[in-house]
């Protein structure tokens, strides 16, 4: 108990290095869990929850701001304790995030047990953070309060926090498969659900099996004899001797993530300081969102398209470099901005998901054929309007992360479109490259700090590029290749960079899909 | 250990008949990067790295890479760091993985090859290489490359000057191209030149074209097919190949069967054909676990039959 006690006066002093510089005062402290003379808090005000009986036995401490009520737990407290708390918060808070519950865990794996989708109903909407994780970020703040804490600790490995998950191939399940627009634009949104919990951090991708019996032909090679071609017989088989099918994976960014108890637009109501949110981890995430564009000759777009609801597939998944999203907490920006073309979109709306998460600022300049190309009729997917309402791609998705459709969306269609479909948006342009607005807005803005990413055709990009770089934003580009296996072994999806002048040929499975767009060689 | 999957090479004890292929196995980024690495070392007899060449090379141009009817056409041409940023980068990471490694090496002439082998001999203090793979069929360099694979003469060259320059602290094996019109000629030659061991097959050179362009897709136009497509003829080589060259009949220079294995029964195809071991390639772009999966079958298969794979080898051969 001893040695218990003293880990937590450790955890909670060390918190409070964050905790003190964002403002966020301590207000209960259960003392029987720490050694009460060297807790270096001091008790500022009260909450509403610390007469709360049921809060004042299950908790470890409470600190609150202005705006919301900080319930901490510490992992190993017992899960009766964390899950009786757990619910309580969940039930007084009312789906409105002024009230959060904060479960630090010792080490990584105790946190990752927590984010397995089999806890949510155990842990219902709790955040979870490591010991390392604080640690870190306290390092980062006060290095010298820092060292003093861990002077006299024994084995607290100060480098710290690298918490990510390895790839592995994840049985999924197909709930949805939508066309968008109309027959000619030929995108579909596919949304499927995992087996189990996949990690997809941002500018990660995923490696999808088309074919739904593609796994299974390649174990049990050996050939069965038919005895009639009935319509039993899989499709697969009935073409097998003329049509070509897909034998490889084919990438695919992701476009939304959904986790159990968070609805889908909760973004818009958690407004944590980024500096603590971004210690912070929720349960992993099962259902998943692509959108993809179907190719004229595309073996494993076409594919695709025939998959309906219950159809079982494989994934292999998380794969590509992880874009640190820690670089845009230190780097206080003003602005984030996202440029898409067509699909392109996409994998940037899960960007924003993320960013979102850390309350920075976004702009989005979406590029699209016309207006048609945004509409598909919503059925299944839980969380949005309602049977077969209609639903902009990417647009709705955008505001229920939080962008406003005043300010931050900024639509442009190539297509000639009629003005009067689009009521509910400020800022569209007609007969417009995506750039072009672009080009516009950041001219006038030039005096903020802006990150951005862009994701479309190569012509577009490279536009980004040349236009960032006269400005000197930091510009990103999530490269797009041919690939065949995902994990850098193929050297398949090479693009042509620049690093110190000599040309290199880097995988953009390995080192992108993310890649810091000067270090393109665009003139290939 | 289990006793029935362990195959020797020469003097190299494999502890499964399992191997990656060159140019399908990365060099050190891939295992890490996956949940199951432990699983997949486990299985694992050696470590065949991607191809090495004394100098960097930047590969093809692209696409390099087009899906076919069962198979997959490549033409990466052999991209690559050098042998001295390697040894530097990825060696010291593939020691981690406590398995034999053998490095696959590539050139363009006969001196360059001798030169390649004994780089490694001198870059290899901590003795982490176990055997160097002899590229002599990579259809993909313009420079030699097919040319070497199918000319009897320059195989039996280059496998007596890498043999010379490295004498015994690796063991050699020769990998063979199927774009020859007589495989054994080839395989004796390499016999003849010294080589420890055989692989078999290298890609098979194809071409796909685009309908609408009307023209080949591939960046280099020309590529190498792999994939389960190939099978029937890798496992045909090795059928020959065991049959017409007496050292491969007495496994005094054992075969290494690669070519379009997809699961356990294509790998006793190949064992049954005349492999001691056996190279899984392209699948592993689609499956990751394949090597865990083949283990356990081939593991199975063993324990239900009560037989080892050193007594299966060449098994088709009696039964005729």
């Amino acid at each position: 108990m001893t040695n218990e006690k003293s880990y937590n006066t450790l955890c909670f002093n060390v918190l409070n290095i964050l905790l003190g510089k964002l403002d966020i005062q301590i207000c209960y402290i259960n003392r029987r869990l720490f050694n009460t003379v060297s807790l270096a808090g001091n008790l500022n005000g009260h909450s509403d929850l610390d007469k709360d009986q049921i809060v004042m036995a299950n908790c470890a401490f409470i600190a609150k701001n202005k705006k919301t009520n900080f319930i901490f737990s510490f992992g190993h407290q017992g899960v009766d304790r964390l899950q009786k708390l757990s619910h309580y918060v969940f039930s007084i808070d009312d789906n409105k995030f002024k009230n959060i519950h904060i479960i630090i865990f010792k080490d990584s794996d105790a946190l990752d047990e927590a984010r397995q989708i089999n806890k949510a109903s155990t842990y219902k909407r709790s955040f979870f953070t490591s010991f390392y994780a604080i640690c870190e970020k306290a390092l980062e703040i006060d290095r010298k309060t820092y060292d003093k804490l861990l002077d006299n600790e024994q084995g607290c490995n100060k480098s710290l926090h690298n918490y990510k998950s390895l790839a592995s191939l994840h049985k999924i399940e197909i709930i949805d498969n939508i066309p968008v627009g109309n027959k000619d634009h030929k995108i579909y949104k596919l949304a499927f659900i995992s087996d189990d919990a996949v990690d997809i951090l941002p500018g990660q991708f995923i490696m999808i099996s088309t074919l739904k019996e593609q796994k299974a032909m390649s174990k049990y090679y050996k050939p069965k004899i038919l005895t009639s071609l009935s319509e039993s017989v899989p499709d697969i088989l009935n073409n097998l001797q003329t049509r070509q099918i897909s034998f490889l994976k084919r990438p695919f960014g992701i476009y939304r993530t959904y986790h159990e108890n968070f609805d889908h637009d909760y973004l818009l109501k958690l407004n944590i300081e980024k500096e603590l949110v971004s210690v912070l981890y929720i349960i992993k995430a099962r259902k998943f969102e692509i959108v993809y564009k179907v190719l004229e000759n595309g073996i494993g777009t076409n594919e695709l398209t025939r998959l309906t609801e219950g159809d079982k597939l494989e994934i292999l998944a998380p794969l590509g470099k992880i874009f640190d999203l820690r670089e845009l907490v230190k780097e206080d920006i003003d602005e984030i901005h996202i440029v898409g073309g067509g699909v392109g979109i996409a994998p940037l709306v899960y960007l924003v998901q993320m960013l979102r998460y850390l309350n920075i600022k976004t702009k989005a300049f979406v590029g699209v054929e016309d207006y048609d190309a945004l509409i598909y009729k919503n059925n299944r997917v839980k969380g949005h309007k309602g049977p077969g309402t209609d639903s902009k791609i990417y647009i709705d998705d955008l505001t229920d992360l939080g962008l406003s459709r005043s300010s931050d969306i900024f639509l442009s269609f190539l297509c000639n479109t009629d003005r009067e479909q689009i009521t509910d948006l400020n800022n569209v342009f007609n007969g417009n490259l995506v750039t072009e607005p672009y080009a516009e807005y950041i001219k006038q803005h030039k005096h903020l700090k802006i990150y951005t990413f862009s994701c479309g055709p190569v012509s577009m990009m490279k536009k980004v590029h040349e236009l960032t770089a006269q400005y000197n934003i930091k510009s990103y580009v999530l490269m797009e290749k041919r690939m065949a296996c995902g994990i850098g072994v193929c050297f398949s999806c090479v693009c042509k960079t620049i690093k110190n002048g000599e040309t290199h040929n880097s995988r953009v499975c390995i080192e992108g899909p993310i890649i810091e767009s000067k270090q393109i060689d665009w003139n290939e | 250990m289990n006793k029935s999957l362990p195959v020797k090479i020469k003097n190299l004890v494999l502890k499964t008949p399992l191997l990656t292929s060159s140019g399908t196995s990365g060099s050190r980024d891939e295992i890490n990067l996956l949940q199951n690495r432990d699983r997949i070392l486990a299985s694992l007899g050696a470590f065949v790295t991607k191809g090495v060449s004394l100098n960097k090379s930047l590969g093809n141009k692209e696409p390099r890479i087009v899906e076919v009817r069962s198979g997959i056409l490549n033409s990466i041409g052999l991209q690559n760091k050098g042998v001295k940023v390697f040894f530097e980068e990825d060696v010291p990471e593939l020691q981690k993985y406590e398995i034999p490694i053998i490095v696959n090496i590539s050139a363009g002439s006969v001196s360059e090859f001798g030169q390649l082998s004994e780089r490694i001999k001198d870059l290899d203090k901590n003795n982490a290489i176990s055997g160097l793979e002899i590229n002599v069929s990579c259809p993909n360099i313009k420079k030699g490359g097919a040319a070497f694979g199918a000319d009897p003469l320059l195989v039996e060259q280059v496998v007596r000057e890498v043999k010379s320059r490295v004498q015994d602290s690796f063991c050699i094996i020769t990998k063979l191209s199927p774009n020859v019109t007589d495989i054994t000629q080839i395989g004796k030659a390499a016999v003849n030149g010294g080589t420890d061991a055989l692989s078999m097959i290298n890609t098979l050179r194809g071409m796909a074209i685009d309908t609408d362009k009307r023209k080949p897709i591939l960046g280099n136009q020309i590529g190498g097919l792999s994939g389960p497509c190939i099978k029937p003829v890798g496992v045909y080589m090795v059928y020959e190949c065991f049959r017409k060259i007496p050292e491969c009949r007495n496994r005094s220079v054992p075969i290494i069967g690669i070519g379009g294995i997809s699961n356990y029964y294509d790998v006793l195809e190949y064992i049954f054909a005349g492999a001691t071991a056996t190279g899984i390639g392209t699948q592993w772009f689609i499956n990751t676990a394949v090597f865990e999966e083949i283990y356990k079958d081939l593991n199975d298969y063993l324990n239900k039959t009560h037989e080892t794979i050193e007594n299966l080898v060449g098994k088709a051969h009696e039964n005729i």
